[in-house]
Parts: C-alpha cells; structure tokens; sequence
C-alpha cells in the first residue's frame, strides 16, 4: 500500500517494517504502531535533552558566576538532574487546604501536555518528524497559549494569592508577548511560502536568520518573554511573588511544572533552528556542497547552540520592571513586528523567484532596515521612558485593641 | 458512518445549550460565555454544510471556492472575539457603576 | 489528514467521543455555578470544536480556534471573573430556567427534523456520501494558501470591515473601561 506520507522516510519505514510482520487487513495496527515509535521516540527525545539542559545551565550558570556549579553526581556531575528527579518522586506531595482539587491536580498535567504536542510537529532531521501539518508553524504559537491557560488555573487553583497573583502577571504578560511572537513569523512565512515546518526549512537555501535579522530579533525576545525566562522572569520574582503561580506546589508536581518550563526551552530552541537556522541543514555552505554531517547532528548543534544562546541571556540581563515590560511589548516588538512584515513584503512583491544572488541583496536591505529599526526604536524609548507614577502612601495602622 | 446530518444536529445541540444559558443566567460574564457557545455552534454548521455540500461542479474552474464556509467561520470568529472584548468592558463597568454584575439588576434604564 | 479515514469505523468513534464531550462541557458551562470551572469547562467545549474542525479537513480554523477562544477569549473571561466578586457562587439561574428550557428543547427539535427532513444533496454530485467531494482532496491537503487567496481576493472587504470593526473594538473598550481618568 502507498503511504500518504512520502516525505516521512521514517515513517514510512517503520510502517513497511510493521506492515511485514502483521497479518493481512492489520494495516492499521501498523499503522498505529509506525507513529507509537516516533512519539516513543520524541517523547524521550524532549525529557532527555531537558534533563541534559538543566544540568548544563546551571554548569554554564556556575562559569558566568566564576563558580563550578553541580560537578558530585557521577563523572563531571552528568547524573544531577536524575538525582534531582529522585529527590522530586520521594518528596511528600502536599495539597493545601485551600486549594482547588480538581484544578490543582490539573494544572501541571496540562501544561506538560501542551509543550509536548508542540514537539510533534517540529522536524528533527530530513525526512524524520512526526507529523508534518500544513498549518505546522500556527501549530507552534497556537498551542502553548493552552500552557498559558494552565499556568492561570495553577495559580488560580493554589489558594494562594502570591500564586494567583504571579498567575495574573504572567497571563497578562504572555497574551501581550504572543501578538508580537505571531507577527514576527510573518516574514518567514512570506519567504517560505508555506505553513508546513518540513517546506520552511527546504525554502532556506540561505539560513533565514540571514534573511529575517529583525523577525529573528523579535521572535527571540518574545519567545524568552513566552517561556518565562530572564529577563522576563517576572512572575517567579522572589523578591516580590515568593514563586510566583507554582508557590504551592510541591513533589511531583512542581517536578511537572519544572518540566514544562525547560522542556518548553528545549522546543522553543528546536523551533529557533528549525525556523531560522535552516534546521537538519548545513547552515554554512549553499545548497550545492555536502552535508558533511548527518541532519540530526546538525539539528542537535544548533539546539545546544539556542540553548547556550538562553543560558547566556540569563546570565547577563537584568531582570525587567513591571510597569517595563507591558510597554516593551506593544511600543517596541510589536511595531518592529510589523516593520519587518511590510519590507519582507515588499522585496517577496520584488522578487517573486529570488535567485541565490538576489537572496543576497534581500539580506542587505532587511539588515539595513534591522539596525536603522533598532538604533531607533532604543533610542526613541530611551527618551520617552516610562517612569513609575505611583507613589506609596503610608497608611497609620491603627494598634490592636488588645 | 458520520455524515452531514450528525454534525448539524450537534450544531444545534450546542446552540440550544448556548440559548438555555444567555435565557438562564443571572451573571453577566455567563452570558457572554453562552453567547460564544451560540458562535460556536453556528461555525460547526457552517463549515460542516461547506464541507458536505458544495458541489465540485460548481467549482470546477476554482476548488478554493470549496473553502468559502471556512472564511465564512473565520468572520465570525473575527466577529465573536471583538464581541468578547466589547461585552467585557461593559460588564466591567456596570460592576464599577453599580457593584452588580447581574443582568436582573441593570434596570436603571426601565424607570 | 483525514480523506483516508472518512468513512471508517474509528472516525466514527472519535466523532461520537468528541461530541459526547463537546455537549458535557456545554452543559457545564451553563448548569456551573463556579464561574471559574464553568470558563473551565467552556475552554473543553472549544477544544472539542477544535478537533471536530479537524475531522472536517479545515486545520486552518481549528488552529485559529484554539489560539483565539482556548487561547484568548476564555484567558479574557478569566480575567473578567477575576475583576468581580464572589465567583464561588456567582452565575445563578434566574425564574425563567423552565421556560428557557422548554424554548431550547423546541428550538432543537425543530432544527433536528429540519435537518433530518431535508435532502442535502440537491445538486447531485455533493460529497454527502463519502464526506469528501472528487477532485477536492488538493484543496483540502494545502488549505492555508487558499483560504489566504479567499480573503485577499473574493472577501477583500469583509476583511477590510473586520479590520475596521476590531479597531474599534479596541477603541471603545479602552474608552469604555479608562472611564474619565
């Protein structure tokens, strides 16, 4: 039988294999079994490089810091994040005695959800992905925001008004954060031609973050505001919040929450190669030359790459104001979004077919376009900063009538 | 085997669940949340006639044209979202004006 | 995605499971009087629609359907809950709950004998019976560039409309909640 899924040479050979070994009318069984693989495989895929990602954070940590972060478990510390693991499964799982039951319980089950139905879709290598939607890169902004909605009924859930307080913040944040991420893939979009995740990398016949110096720019900042990290860790800032929504959690369940955090790095990370660094491909030399390497090796770099990339972020910035971080959004990524759209639309409109040499020059102008933007754009806020406008005001508690 | 028929009767099962709830409610924030089941369920019919109805004859020249129910979807989508916002903001300053938000009790305009 | 599978036993299956969901979460939404879990249950209801959108071939709308009503519509209703008080207790049913009732179980089984008494396939070649029509599974495959095609070409200015009407969404409610600060 034909397999619909031609360009899935994984796929279709699992499906063969399968399709040998069961009886005649259990195509479906193989069917079914072919795509359990794969899933086996990305599920693992995704906790193994989150568990590899926190232990080199905090190693990459520990260096910025001149310090040498986790190195006891196991050659070079390598089995930290097992130990941490254990440590989360054996630990006492308390519920407080405000808290939802329901909404508690399902908080951090959704949100580990979502970002791993995020992974089904990104291409790790040529011809080996899970399933290649047509509408792959929607797929990839729409269905965190569900993480979003987990993230409120945890904080919601826990009782706890720091927890629903933090909640509040990193809702507001992230519906805020989402417009400027989905505008910034536009310009990608317009180059491609195409939604599908497999034709956004084939489209690169020069790594669109050579082509798309702004929407790269834009998508990095608005996906580091998505996942919660520095410097936009203002729902978890312990001066102010304790642990923002996950205050209340405890055991396996703040061991979830922690996984959908960095997993959902890990995938933002894979997104970045995958729509930036022409994925599975070799970045540096045109279409014409070898690989050199295999594309899941090439793929694996540049992941470790973005991730190190986040670390560095972390390590460096400060963390944002409040009252900041709203008007970054909507006064700066967001029209830089746009500026983006409409010079990436306009040189689609000039050449409809680029050749390789008038990639060249498109790369040129949007590079142009990216810096002017930029020098502006920081200047312009330099000069109309938002200053706090609120002043405390000391209120006389009256003593207690003992 | 799941034809036209069964997707537009759960169409309007939804949109009588939606109808019982915008009649029932005391909560102005319920209302709104029935009115969206009343858009939903108005979608799901109407993508489900553009699916299982439009004749290829028709559109032989151009197939997008077997997608016009979906763009149809997608206003009303644009429409229900911006429907959303709106209410809100009323609901919002009902509560401010009169402590309330039940529909029963804004009745300022009747004397 | 799903030509393949139209007419098979497990589309059946998953349509029955989908939709036997899709109606528990309605219930929900209006028998809750929890605000919180009724918009709870409200997000399951669009997620149910999503997939049926799905199992309809429009991928397009279902993904638009989770990152507009699972995504933004319900966090907006969220937050209108969280602005008002006693939410434990806060959507009662008025008097007219028999009425109402009564109303939308007449509206229904008017629409379903409707439905059921009408021959859909008037122009003969519909896709009634296979649910997809010949000659259209292209379309349905690589749906996105089409329907960008529609609204560019055909709905050009309902889409300029709806661009007007979100502006002024966006104005009025700004006004509206600002008050006269």
């Amino acid at each position: 039988m034909d397999t619909p899924f031609d360009r899935n040479g994984l796929f279709s050979g699992l499906y063969g294999f399968f399709a040998d070994l069961a009886p005649d009318g259990f195509a479906w069984l193989a069917y079914l079994l072919a795509g359990a693989v794969i899933v086996f495989i990305v599920i693992n895929g995704v906790m193994l490089l989150t568990a590899f990602e926190t232990y080199m954070e905090r190693r990459v940590l520990g260096r910025f810091q001149t310090r040498l972060g986790p190195n006891r478990v196991g050659p070079f510390g390598l089995l930290q994040p097992f130990a941490d693991v254990l440590k989360l499964l054996i630990k006492e799982d308390l519920r407080p005695a405000m808290a939802d039951r329901f909404t508690f319980f399902l908080a951090p089950v959704l949100m580990v959800a979502a970002i791993l139905l995020v992974a089904a879709v990104v291409p790790f290598g040529e011809g080996t992905f899970l399933a290649d939607l047509n509408i792959g890169v929607l797929f990839l902004v729409g269905i965190p925001t569900i993480a979003t909605v987990a993230m409120f009924l945890g904080g919601w859930g826990s009782g706890n008004r720091f927890a629903l307080l933090g909640a509040a913040r990193a809702v507001a944040m992230l519906i805020s954060y989402e417009v400027p991420m989905i505008v910034s893939l536009a310009g990608v979009l317009l180059l491609a031609g195409s939604m599908s995740l497999v034709d956004v990398v084939e489209a690169q016949r020069l790594p669109f973050i050579v082509l798309q110096p702004l929407g790269f720019f834009v998508f990095l900042v608005a996906a580091s505001a998505e996942m919660n990290r520095s410097p936009f860790d203002l729902m978890e800032a312990e001066s102010e919040l304790t642990a923002g929504f996950h205050t209340e959690f405890s055991g396996v369940r703040f061991g979830l929450l922690q996984l959908a955090e960095f997993g959902e790095l890990v995938i933002i990370s894979a997104v970045l190669a995958v729509l930036f660094v022409s994925g599975w491909k070799n970045p540096f030399v045109s279409p014409d030359f070898a690989q050199w390497l295999p594309g899941q090796v090439w793929f694996l770099l540049k992941l470790v790459f973005f991730l190190l990339l986040f670390a560095w972020i972390r390590a460096t910035l400060p963390r944002m104001r409040v009252d900041q971080v709203m008007a970054f959004a909507w006064k700066a990524l967001f029209p830089l979004a746009i500026i983006n759209t409409l010079v990436t639309a306009a040189l689609v409109v000039a050449w409809p077919e680029p050749e390789y040499g008038q990639l060249w020059i498109m790369a040129a102008v949007n590079w142009a376009v990216a810096i002017v933007c930029l020098v502006a754009f920081s200047r312009f806020l330099e000069r109309h900063r938002d200053r706090p406008t609120a002043s405390v005001q000391l209120v006389e508690i009256p003593a207690e009538a003992s | 085997m799941i034809g036209l028929d069964h997707f537009l009767v759960l169409s309007a099962v939804l949109f009588s669940i939606g109808l019982y709830g915008a009649l029932t409610r005391k909560n102005a924030i319920a209302v709104l949340m029935s009115i969206e089941l009343l858009f939903n369920a108005v979608n799901v019919a109407v993508v489900a006639m553009a699916r299982y109805t439009t004749p290829v004859a028709l559109a032989a020249e151009r197939l997008e044209t077997l997608l016009t129910g979906q763009v149809f979807a997608l206003f009303i989508v644009t429409v229900a979202a911006a429907e959303v916002a709106l209410g809100l903001a009323i609901v919002i300053m009902m509560y401010r004006n009169t402590g309330s938000v039940h529909v029963d009790e804004a009745s300022s305009m009747r004397r | 995605m799903t030509e393949g599978i139209a007419g098979t036993p497990v589309f059946t299956a998953v349509w029955w499971v989908l939709a036997v969901l899709t109606v528990a979460c309605a219930v929900l939404v209006v028998r809750l009087q929890d605000l919180v879990k009724a918009a709870m249950a409200l997000i399951g209801s669009f997620l149910g629609i999503a997939a049926l959108f799905v199992m309809l071939n429009a991928e397009f709308l279902a993904i638009v359907q989770v990152l507009v009503y699972a995504g933004a519509v319900s966090i907006l209703l969220i937050f209108g809950i969280m602005m008002v008080r006693d939410t434990q207790r806060g959507s009662q049913a008025n008097s007219l709950a028999i009425p109402a009732a009564m109303l939308a179980t007449a509206m229904l089984a008017i629409i379903a004998v409707v439905v059921l008494d009408t021959r859909w396939d008037l122009l003969g070649d519909a896709a009634l019976a296979t649910g997809v029509a010949e000659g259209a599974e292209g379309v349905y495959s690589d749906s996105p560039p089409a329907i960008g095609g529609l609204l560019l070409r055909e709905f050009v200015l309902p889409l300029q409309a709806a661009a007007l009407l979100l502006t002024a969404t966006l104005v009025g409610a700004i006004a509206l909640v600002r008050g006269d600060q």
